[in-house]
């Protein structure tokens, strides 16, 4: 978090999904103020709150109540059953077609020790 | 016809060797549409000119000429192109023909299965869907009309190995994938390439450019180019060490070649190059002119070469009447109300 200017537009579902995806990376349930902690910055609170309602009720999510508020955890089923479904599809070798794009490749050993060195030099 | 049937490939050739170098320099969404279309007028208009050297030559086939009603003798005399070029021409075609037949399906299935595995998976609203999955991976999936509506299916061990903000970055720049409809520029660029191997360097070309497209709309989404350098280091890097420690070999989709994309998101944004674009946008141009000259020449030798009505219904009694070239000037005095 280095620049000052940071900018907040999101795209019509995007906070959904960026805090499913901080539930999914977490090791265990967490309220709303571990959410917002974790998202870092300028979201208001009731924003991530309701964001988790919201993901509660379309049972990408599910909660428990704990102590005065809830904690939430991501739906596990789901996942399990897509986790079939991807790997059926990356692992055909038809589809390693030019049309599904990979995030990140493998990288070559020297690659590997370049890319470690800027990580460093732009690290703070 | 003597020359401008063999400017595309010409063209073709003289532009493969550029590819690479054109789409790095240009802007990334810019090198990604000029490389497409410049490839695609340069695939097609090499196949025109493959089709039309072959038809030539399969026009002095006497039972070709006989269907056609037109003198073989008079194609072959009137033809500028060697016969030993019009073989080669048409083994040239069946080869690439094959070829592109088997990119359309390859890639059209792709995009079925793929569409299909979009509709059975519940995805978040942004089109996130988890997999339970500790290796490290991310793809968009293209899904919907136009592909636009498809999921970004990213694994638990890739959302383990990030950042929130890293996390950010990475579902911006798949998105941008889907947004942009990436996978059809994709699909063409394997289609060109199919239909003319001399554009080979096309897909992987038009390959990086796209994730440099994601890259770019990415690190504006997030509004700092070197917070989406460092998301893309730490993604590659988990997935790498990752493909280390398993035991099984990890398959590898394309090398999308990140260090050269963390690099050019640390340096400044990239710049226009009208001059670059104008090459691209020339040899388009140029390609498909050359290739509409050659067909109006070869309609020419042909129309020159047909039989006149009235021979050509008479041939049908004596065929030894199609051995005979019938001078052009006999068709010339047929009113056209007259013919067929």
């Amino acid at each position: 978090m280095t620049s000052g200017e940071r900018n907040d537009r999101r795209p019509a579902g995007g906070l959904e999904d960026e805090v499913l995806a901080v539930l999914w990376a977490a090791s265990g349930p967490m309220s709303p103020a571990e959410v917002q902690a974790e998202l870092g910055g300028q979201l208001a609170y009731t924003t991530v709150m309701t964001t988790l309602a919201r993901l509660e009720r379309k049972g990408l999510a599910t909660r428990e109540r704990l102590g005065r508020g809830y904690v939430y955890s991501p739906a596990v089923d789901e996942a399990a059953h897509t986790a079939d479904a991807m790997r059926d599809l990356l692992s055909r070798r038809s589809d390693r077609a030019a049309v599904l794009a990979q995030f990140v490749s493998r990288l070559s050993p020297d690659d590997e020790e370049t890319l470690q060195r800027l990580l460093r030099e732009t690290g703070d | 016809m003597r020359i401008t049937v063999y400017l595309p490939l010409v063209v073709s050739a003289l532009l493969g060797p550029a590819i690479s170098p054109l789409g790095r320099r240009l802007p990334p969404a810019n090198a990604t549409r000029l490389l497409v279309a410049a490839g695609m007028a340069c695939a097609v208009s090499s196949v025109a000119a493959l089709a039309l050297l072959a038809g030539t030559y399969v026009g002095q086939v006497p039972l070709v000429a006989a269907l056609g009603d037109w003198s073989a003798r008079l194609v072959h005399s009137l033809d500028p192109v060697p016969p030993l070029i019009g073989q080669l021409a048409l083994l040239a075609l069946g080869g690439v023909g094959v070829s592109t037949v088997k990119t359309l399906v390859h890639n059209g299935l792709a995009l079925i299965r793929s569409a299909r595995t979009c509709r059975q998976t519940r995805s978040g609203p942004g089109g996130l869907v988890v997999v339970d999955d500790p290796h490290p991976r991310a793809c968009a999936l293209p899904g919907g009309r136009f592909g636009v509506h498809g999921r970004i299916l990213v694994t638990t061990g890739m959302l383990r190995a990030l950042s929130a903000e890293d996390r950010r970055v990475l579902l911006a720049h798949e998105r941008a994938h889907l947004r942009h409809c990436h996978h059809l520029y994709r699909a063409a660029a394997a289609v060109a390439a199919a239909m003319n191997p001399l554009l080979a360097a096309l897909p992987r070309a038009v390959e990086y450019a796209t994730e440099r497209w994601s890259d770019e709309q990415a690190a504006e989404d997030v509004g700092d180019r070197r917070v989406a350098a460092r998301a893309i280091t730490r993604a590659a890097l988990a997935a790498t060490r990752y493909a280390r420690n398993a035991a099984a070999p990890v398959m590898k989709f394309s090398d999308n070649d990140v260090p050269a994309r963390v690099r050019n998101l640390l340096t400044a944004p990239p710049r226009h190059h009208p001059l670059l674009g104008a090459i691209l946008v020339v040899t388009a141009v140029a390609c498909l002119t050359a290739v509409n000259e050659a067909c109006a020449d070869t309609e020419t030798i042909f129309k020159r070469a047909l039989y006149p009505p009235a021979v050509a219904l008479g041939a049908h009694s004596s065929p030894a009447a199609h051995s005979l070239g019938t001078p052009i000037s006999a068709r010339r005095r047929v009113p056209p109300a007259h013919r067929g």
